[in-house]
C-alpha cells in the first residue's frame, strides 16, 4: 500500500508540535536553559537601571557638563563656586575630605559611584549574554532532539519503503542541519571553554577597578577607572577570552626566575633585623610624594640582585608615573639588600627624612 | 611576559625554621605573592614569587 503524502506532513508537522511542547520539559526553562529562574524580571529591571544609570550624563557632570576644557577634564571653576562656595559635600551633605584635584563635582565618592553603575550594567548585560547564548544553543538542542525523535517513531510505525526512506531523509536533516550549526557558529565544545576564560579574564580586570576605587583621585582619576571599566567589558567577549587565553599561554612558557647570587646565612634572619625591616615597611606608604622614586633611583644601600628584580617586576616603567608602584618596588626592593647595622640605619634615616 | 617573577636564594642550613617563618611573614607583608621554602640540607632554598606590575594587579 502507498503511503499518502498527506499523513507524512501530518507526522512532520506532529513532530514540531511535539518538539515545542516538550522542549521547556526537558530544560526546566526554554527562556534560560540551565539557569534558575531569577527573583525578578530580568530585562525588567536591565531597562530601569540604564535609565537610572544613565553612566553618559554622569561622566558629563563630573567633568563639568558642556563647559570648555570638559573632554581635557578641566574643571568648570565658574560653576563650581556658584554650586558650593563653602567647599566640598557630599551628597548627603557630610563633609568629604578633599584633595588638590577634588572639587565639588569631582570626589572620589561620585567617581565611586560612576564605577559601580558602569560595572552593574556590564554585569547585568554579560549575563544576559551568557543566558541567551545558554538558550540559544540548549534550544536548539531540545527542538532538534526532540523532532528527531518523532521522525525517527515515524519510520517505525509507517509501512512501505518509500516512506520509510522518506522519513529517514528528513530525520538525517534535522540531525545533520544541527550538526552543521554546531560547528558553523559555536565550535561545539569550545564554547565551554571561551565562557571558563571569560570569567576568569573579567575577575582578573575587576581587580585593578575594586583596588583603584579604593585609592584617592589622585592616584586613580576616573580615566584610569574608564579604561580599566572598558578591560573589564572587553573580558567579556569573545574576542577578548581568546586573547587571555593566549596571553596565559605565554606567561606560562616564559615564567622568569632570578638566581640571588648571595648566599643567605643566619645573620640575614635575626629576629631583631626581621623586626627593623618590617617597622620601614608601613613607613614607606607614608612617605612624602616623589621620595619613593627617588629611593629607588639612589638608594641609600645598593643591591644590584633588588635592582634586577625591580626592572623585571616594572618593564614598563610604571614607578616613573605611579607613587603607588614606587612604594611597592621599594617595599620588594628592601627585602633584598643587606641587613648589616650600617645599611638597616641607612634605611631609617633615608625613610625618616622623606616623611 | 612573564605573570611572575621568583627568586631563589639559597639558605644556610643553619637557619633555624623559627626564622624562616618571620620572614616569609615579612615578605608577604612587603608584597611578595607566595613565599616558599624548597629543599633540605645545603640545598635549602627561599623561594619568593613577586606579580609583575600591571599584569595580575
Amino acid at each position: 500500500m502507498r503511503f499518502p503524502f498527506v499523513l507524512l506532513r501530518g507526522l512532520f508537522l506532529l513532530s514540531f508540535v511535539l518538539s515545542f511542547l516538550t522542549g521547556p520539559i526537558g530544560c526546566g526553562t526554554l527562556k534560560h536553559p540551565g539557569f534558575p529562574k531569577q527573583s525578578y524580571n530580568e530585562d525588567d529591571e536591565l531597562e530601569k537601571l540604564q535609565k537610572l544609570l544613565n553612566t553618559t550624563t554622569m561622566i558629563k557632570v563630573y567633568y563639568g557638563g558642556n563647559s570648555p576644557g570638559a573632554l581635557e577634564g578641566k574643571e568648570d571653576t565658574s560653576k563650581t563656586q556658584a554650586v558650593d562656595p563653602a567647599g566640598a559635600t557630599t551628597e548627603g551633605g557630610s563633609p568629604e575630605k578633599t584633595s588638590r584635584s577634588e572639587s565639588p563635582r569631582r570626589t572620589k565618592v561620585k567617581r565611586n559611584e560612576i564605577i559601580t553603575a558602569r560595572l552593574l550594567l556590564i554585569d547585568k548585560f554579560y549575563n544576559r549574554f551568557i543566558g541567551d547564548f545558554s538558550k540559544e544553543k540548549q534550544g536548539l538542542d531540545t527542538l532538534v532532539d526532540v523532532a528527531t525523535i518523532g521522525v525517527d517513531l515515524a519510520v517505525a510505525t509507517v509501512g512501505g519503503a518509500s516512506a520509510k526512506a522518506a522519513l529517514g531523509a528528513a530525520s538525517a536533516g534535522l540531525t545533520g542541519s544541527k550538526l552543521s550549526f554546531d560547528k558553523n557558529f559555536y565550535f561545539e565544545k569550545t564554547i565551554s571553554v571561551l565562557i571558563t576564560s571569560m570569567n576568569a579574564a573579567r575577575k582578573k580586570a575587576l581587580f585593578p577597578i575594586k583596588k583603584g576605587s579604593k585609592r584617592s583621585l589622585e592616584e586613580y582619576s576616573l580615566g584610569d577607572a574608564l579604561q580599566d571599566l572598558n578591560s573589564y567589558y572587553l573580558a567579556g567577549t569573545f574576542v577578548g577570552a581568546l586573547q587571555a587565553m593566549q596571553v596565559d599561554a605565554g606567561a606560562k612558557e616564559k615564567a622568569a626566575d632570578i638566581k640571588i647570587a648571595k648566599f643567605r646565612d643566619e645573620s640575614f634572619f635575626k629576629k631583631e633585623k626581621q623586626e627593623r625591616v618590617e617597622a620601614i615597611l608601613p613607613s614607606i606608604d607614608t612617605l612624602k610624594p616623589g621620595v619613593a622614586l627617588d629611593l629607588l633611583t639612589n638608594p641609600p644601600v645598593k643591591d644590584d640582585d633588588g635592582m634586577k628584580l625591580v626592572n623585571l617586576r616594572d618593564t614598563g616603567n610604571r614607578r616613573n608615573k605611579s607613587d603607588a608602584v614606587a612604594k611597592r618596588l621599594l617595599k620588594m626592593y628592601i627585602i633584598y639588600t643587606g641587613r648589616s647595622e650600617e645599611e638597616i640605619s641607612a634605611w631609617e634615616s633615608a625613610i625618616t627624612a622623606g616623611q | 611576559m612573564p605573570g611572575t617573577i621568583k627568586t631563589r636564594e639559597k639558605l644556610d642550613p643553619k637557619v633555624s625554621k623559627e626564622d624562616l617563618e618571620r620572614e616569609i611573614q615579612l615578605r608577604l607583608k612587603a608584597g611578595a605573592i607566595k613565599v616558599t621554602v624548597e629543599g633540605e640540607g645545603k640545598s635549602r632554598t627561599l623561594i619568593t614569587e613577586w606579580n609583575v606590575i600591571g599584569e595580575n594587579d
